[in-house]
């Protein structure tokens, strides 16, 4: 008789962040379900370009399609985390190339309720980002936007609670930094 | 704990963070990935023809270069009467200096030839030039062959140390070995250039042979003139 598979408690993943596997079989359908948004705000927080989430985001579920048959089962939260990671690492090289060879450009998708404002806000928002350490850059994004925790970031990062604290700080001194230096260069423009 | 900046007093990083929303997942857009992650082949295989694509360019760049490189070889073999003796470094012309002894060896293990016999031959007439021989097609791929140091040879003997009875040995050597080779146009054009350094008639009937080989020739303009030149009385 072989072990039965490891599995998701639903409800508990919709109501916390899932790290581990619960007691119901752990299925592709219940993965991408539960963690959809999830891999999406990972792939944001690691910088990958607004326009390019939802590729990012079909990327790793086709990982996760190829190779659900192989995990332990053990981190899903963990698993999916370093695969989207790589990913929008994979994603970031090709949108350098895309922008180097075809002059592509990260354009931020406006939704129809955005005013100008906003959206310049929301442009803004992401250079600044990009040019943030990567480590700092993820644990303010998901920190300052989505919400986590402290405790959440560090479980996600594999890193003590007290290093994810230290990065926050470090990280809004940067973003400010960085957010003037890119101010007073366009003002210079002008 | 530290509190969230959407939540601190106004000011540039708050106003920033502000303006950033959560990630919001609609049927819609969960739907549009599922679909495409259903249908993932043709994806894969576009990203297999771009990959394809990317190599056979990159192949094809490389190709293009390395051939620029060989043209920019050759191109600088090519006769310039206009121009003044170039200078060459000391280390071109030990070179150069170096090749024809092993040129030379070479030659008379395949085909014996005696630089007398060379300077002597009648070539100098047009009944006594021999049509081509077909040239093996080894020839014509190998334009790095040992034997394309006999024209590069004449170049610097002819160009340098100005000697073009040397200049012109050579190039019939090279000429008798590839008279269909690579370099048989610039060692025919060379030879006119050549003989015409010597004020030798005999440059007309080696105009005469370029402009039949090469009538749309790179150096036709430049034999036509030569062959005008010393034409006989």
């Amino acid at each position: 008789m072989t072990p039965s598979r490891p599995s998701i408690d639903v409800q508990s993943v919709a109501a916390t962040f899932p790290v581990s596997v619960g007691e119901r079989a752990l299925t592709f359908d219940a993965v991408y379900r539960d963690y959809l948004r999830k891999v999406l705000q990972w792939a944001r927080a690691s910088g990958c370009p607004q326009a390019d989430l939802e590729d990012v985001a079909q990327e790793v579920f086709l990982v996760v399609r190829r190779r659900l048959d192989d995990f332990d089962g053990e981190n899903v939260g963990g698993w999916l985390y370093r695969i989207t990671q790589r990913m929008t690492r994979d994603q970031r090289r090709r949108a350098w190339f895309r922008r180097v060879i075809f002059g592509e450009t990260n354009e931020v998708e406006r939704p129809a309720q955005a005013t100008d404002d906003v959206l310049d806000a929301r442009l803004t928002f992401m250079r600044v980002t990009s040019e943030m350490n990567p480590e700092r850059r993820t644990a303010f994004v998901l920190f300052e936007v989505d919400g986590y925790s402290g405790e959440e970031i560090a479980e996600l990062e594999g890193v003590p609670v007290g290093t994810v604290w230290r990065r926050l700080h470090q990280a809004r001194r940067e973003f400010v930094e960085i957010a003037e230096r890119q101010s007073k260069r366009k003002e210079a423009r002008r | 704990m530290m509190d969230r900046l959407r939540d601190a007093p106004p000011s540039e990083a708050q106003r920033l963070v502000s303006a950033m929303e959560p990630i919001d997942v609609t049927p819609a857009l969960a739907a549009g990935i599922r679909r495409r992650l259903d249908a993932p082949s043709r994806r894969r295989t576009n990203l297999r023809v771009l990959r394809l694509a990317i190599v056979v360019a990159v192949l094809l760049a490389s190709a293009f270069a390395a051939a620029a490189a060989a043209h920019h070889v050759l191109h600088r073999a090519q006769p310039e009467p206009q121009t003044e003796p170039r200078k060459v470094e000391v280390a071109a012309v030990e070179q150069v200096v170096a090749q024809p002894v092993i040129v030379a060896t070479t030659i008379t293990t395949v085909e014996p030839v005696a630089a007398t016999d060379t300077l002597s031959a009648p070539v100098a007439t047009a009944k006594h030039v021999a049509p081509p021989k077909p040239a093996k097609a080894s020839d014509e791929i190998d334009p790095e062959a040992p034997d394309a140091f006999l024209v590069i040879a004449a170049i610097q003997t002819l160009r340098h140390d100005g000697n073009a009875t040397k200049a012109d040995s050579l190039l019939v050597r090279y000429l008798q070995l590839h008279p269909n080779g690579a370099l048989a146009e610039e060692a025919l054009a060379l030879r006119i250039e050549a003989l015409a350094h010597d004020d030798d008639a005999r440059a007309a009937t080696i105009a005469s042979r370029y402009l039949e080989q090469f009538p749309r020739g790179r150096y036709a303009e430049a034999a036509r003139r030569a062959r005008v030149r010393f034409a006989a009385p």
